[in-house]
């Protein structure tokens, strides 16, 4: 279960974390469409350079902020075989080395597995970046900040916003009930780290039950809580916002140099 | 079964920055059948001691021995060890899950190997040790049931597999007057049957009316270990460990601070009562 808890916001006072929010969310749009638009080796070294630089700048080591990508190891493996076997061959008219059937080993599918591979695994170092230095609070915020227009069509942006913070401060807690959960049916006698998938199959249900019904209760006891703090009552659109950080030089500049890097990569 | 730590230590985000050190270096034996009380402060490691005995947590250093076994050895029957060793957390009716209060209550008897019959023997002994009727309540639901009676039923899961030592993590919190008597009740009664208790709890009464013996944690070291008297003998001391004092002994402090001459070795009330009567006896009043 920690290994929930690893993806998480790391406290921490660098350039990146001191930046607004919303901010970083842009900067973090701008070059996700620029990693998706690469193509080329300049192309891979100048994203690697653009990481670097963010590890940098959030003061993590360049290793942390592959995360969670070595779990991953088969989800990689998987993706690239599926490319290299499945690519439309006679799209690309490329030399194939090998055909059976429906399935061909081709140059343009490796190439192809490649990108996708690589591509994946940058979006990863670039989220971990965000996640890490954005507490989840800020990062509602953005949201709220960047649907804002969208209550010109009537859409609730307030509750949109408010839904996804509770969502996301629920994460945690729900993390370290069902570590609780867990031990308590271990020592019961489940078998959760059993070698047998029979007997780890078995164990999901004494698991998810409890959760389940514990995520019931306690939506009931905030929905309670809430409106008998007067959440509901009154117009929400006045509804302050906490931790409006004001927008400073350097947040704009990050914005700027995200864009400049999605035009480079973009009109390569 | 007899349980020895040797310097455990354990921390939380082990290596990292965040790293909290919940237990530093603790050494202590606990031998069969034994009543253990473990108090300290909020955040003083009582509930990563008790989590290192049942095996659900590892130490990052040092080690914990059952029946003179190292658990975390390579090879050691966990099974076993789950088998013997049982725990309450503090809201124990959280883990319910199954359709019927008798499924559930025999979950653990799963993997037990035991015969049908046995199981059914147990879980229907379990339940009657709680103070249920079987046949009333073996087929309900269990989430059908009152809080106090899930509470009752989630406890049976755990004795149903009859552990020779029983661990509770706060387990009078949020029960009522009535409730916490048949509770204590129960455990005195479990521990005269020769199963050893180990209970966490912030409640000087409850400790000092069952336990013969008392741990006091502070930031990760064990700081008191002695029987209730001894603990609760220096009240500025305890008060500085944030575990208060158990009714009667504060009664005793507050005669000695008023100018009566009172024994400071009143832990429980019926050591109240029998200085009480013993001077009534000699006829003095107290002055």
């Amino acid at each position: 279960m920690n290994d929930i808890l690893k993806g998480r916001y790391i406290p921490g006072d660098s350039f990146l974390h001191r930046r607004n929010g919303t901010a970083k969310l842009l900067a973090f749009f701008m070059i996700l469409a620029a990693v998706l638009t690469t193509d080329s080796v300049p192309g891979y070294l100048l994203i690697a350079a653009v990481s670097a630089a963010a590890a940098a700048m959030s003061e993590m080591r360049p290793t942390k902020t592959l995360g969670q990508v070595r779990h991953l190891r088969l989800f990689f493996l998987m993706l690239f075989l599926m490319n290299a076997f499945f690519y439309e061959d006679g799209q690309a008219g490329g030399l194939v080395l090998w055909s059976w059937g429906i399935v061909h080993l081709s140059v343009p599918g490796m190439i192809q597995g490649t990108h996708v591979v690589l591509r994946i695994l940058f979006l990863m170092v670039f989220c971990n970046v965000l996640i890490r230095t954005t507490p989840p609070v800020q990062i509602t915020t953005a949201i709220e900040t960047l649907i804002a227009p969208l209550r010109l069509i009537r859409v609730p942006t307030a509750e949109v916003a408010m839904i996804l913070s509770v969502a996301l401060q629920f994460i945690p807690v729900f993390a370290q009930e069902a570590d609780l959960i867990k031990k308590a049916q271990t020592a019961r006698g489940a078998k959760f780290e059993s070698e047998r998938l029979r007997d780890r199959a078995a164990s999901v249900v004494p698991l998810l039950v409890p959760i389940f019904l514990s995520a019931f209760r306690r939506a009931d006891d905030l929905a309670t809580a809430m409106e008998a703090r007067g959440y509901g009552h009154r117009q929400t659109n006045g509804r302050g916002r906490s931790q409006r950080a004001a927008v400073q030089l350097p947040d704009v500049c990050l914005f700027l140099f995200s864009c400049l890097f999605f035009l480079v990569q973009a009109a390569r | 079964m007899s349980i020895e730590l040797k310097q455990v230590s354990c921390s939380y985000n082990f290596r990292t920055k965040q790293e909290i050190l919940a237990l530093n270096g603790i050494s202590m034996k606990i031998e069969d059948g034994e009543f253990v009380g473990i108090m300290g402060h909020t955040g003083s490691g009582k509930s990563t001691l008790v989590q290192l005995i049942a095996g659900l947590i590892r130490p990052n250093s040092g080690q914990v021995f059952l029946d003179g076994k190292d658990i975390n050895e390579r090879g050691y029957d966990r099974n076993n060890l789950h088998r013997q060793v049982g725990i309450v957390f503090q809201n124990p009716e959280y883990q319910l899950f199954e359709t019927t209060v008798a499924k559930d209550v025999a979950f653990g008897l799963k993997h037990s190997g035991l015969r049908k019959e046995e199981a059914c023997e147990r879980v229907r002994q379990a339940l009657e040790q709680m103070g249920f009727s079987y046949d009333d309540i073996a087929d309900a639901s269990p989430f059908a049931l009152s809080g106090g009676e899930k509470r009752r039923v989630a406890i049976a899961g755990v004795l149903a597999a009859r552990p020779k030592t029983l661990i509770f993590d706060e387990p009078i919190a949020g029960l009522d007057p009535e409730g916490r008597r048949q509770f204590l009740e129960l455990v005195r009664k479990l521990n005269r049957e020769g199963v050893s208790i180990l209970m966490v709890s912030h409640h000087a009464d409850s400790i000092c009316a069952c336990a013969e013996r008392v741990l006091v944690l502070e930031q990760g070291s064990l700081v008191l270990d002695g029987s209730p008297k001894a603990v609760f003998a220096d009240l500025e001391r305890t008060s500085r460990l944030h575990i208060g004092a158990s009714q009667p002994r504060q009664i005793a402090e507050l005669l000695i601070q008023s100018g009566i001459p009172f024994s400071r070795d009143i832990v429980r009330y019926e050591d109240l009562l029998d200085e009480l009567k013993n001077r009534w006896k000699g006829g003095t009043r107290c002055e």
